[in-house]
């Protein structure tokens, strides 16, 4: 009879003690995720054939040359751009491709070209000393993509 | 025969006390839940050396009170290009964040930000970031 009391107490123990928390998901790592995505383009270059243009002496109303420059723009297919053609000075006369905008590297080309001349207005060229202008060419891509951000 | 019938009887009544008497002792814990405010960011056309602004993306996480959890936030971005930071201005990584909040029962703010090094960048970017949170103890 003891016997049986103590197995029968034994049994109720021992299935006291293996309740276990048989739970998957509290256990289980909760994650969620987000997408980060950027467009590269290739930086936008230019480049010119001329450093220098010396038009050696020259006096009031000489008759001189048109000089001839090329620009090469370097860019990102698909996208535009817009450029000027300046001086710092009032002699140096510009012509050709001086200003322009949404010029595009749309074709598999990542090149453009500018071609522009420069002259001299002798004309206005009436004070002994030397001239000294400097050309400046600018390019600027007409439109960057900005950061666009989606809510969950 | 009269012994014999007062064993069995006191035995019977025995056993029937003894299941009256399990208790059943448990901690109801909530599910941890996580709610991310952000899907996507583009930061649309970059080069090197581009400034972009970070971004800030912001999340919750639902636990139960009292109960420390651990937070995680990686990239499977290998260049080093996707940076991470738990605050705007400073301490941006490009590996994981890791760090261990209290919950207190109700939705609790969260927010890193995310920045880009461009002075690697020499190709279009497509990266994933996975915010992970979990229990650190359940008690079984």
């Amino acid at each position: 009879m003891k016997k049986l009391l103590l197995a029968t107490s034994l049994v109720a123990m021992s299935s006291t003690a293996m309740a276990a928390n048989t739970s998957v998901l509290l256990d289980t790592a909760v994650t969620d995720t987000l997408t980060v995505t950027a467009k590269y383009v290739t930086p936008i270059a230019v480049a010119l054939d001329t450093s220098t243009i010396d038009f050696g002496d020259v006096w009031t109303d000489s008759l001189i040359d048109a000089e001839a420059v090329v620009a090469t723009v370097t860019g990102e297919i698909g996208e535009t751009f817009t450029y000027s053609v300046v001086t710092d000075g009032t002699l140096a006369q510009l012509s050709g491709d001086i200003t322009g905008t949404t010029v595009g590297f749309v074709t598999s080309d990542t090149t453009q070209a500018l071609n522009f001349e420069v002259d001299l207005d002798t004309s206005a060229a009436t004070t002994a000393g030397s001239i000294n202008e400097i050309i400046t060419v600018q390019v600027v891509y007409d439109a960057i993509a900005d950061t666009v951000i989606d809510g969950a | 025969m009269n012994k014999v019938l007062f064993t069995l009887l006191f035995f019977s009544s025995f056993v029937w006390a003894e299941e009256g008497d399990f208790y059943i002792n448990g901690n109801a814990v909530k599910a941890i839940s996580l709610t991310l405010g952000v899907s996507n960011i583009d930061f649309g056309d970059v080069y090197s050396d581009t400034e972009v602004d970070s971004e800030m993306v912001d999340f919750s996480v639902n636990a139960e009170n009292g109960y420390d959890y651990t937070v995680e936030i990686s990239d499977d971005d290998n260049t080093g290009i996707v940076q991470v930071s738990r605050t705007a201005s400073t301490g941006y990584t490009a590996n994981s964040i890791t760090y261990i909040q209290t919950a207190n029962g109700v939705d609790q703010a969260h927010e890193f930000y995310v920045d880009l090094d461009t002075a690697n960048m020499n190709g279009d970017l497509s990266a994933t970031i996975t915010v992970q949170v979990a229990y650190n103890d359940i008690h079984e």
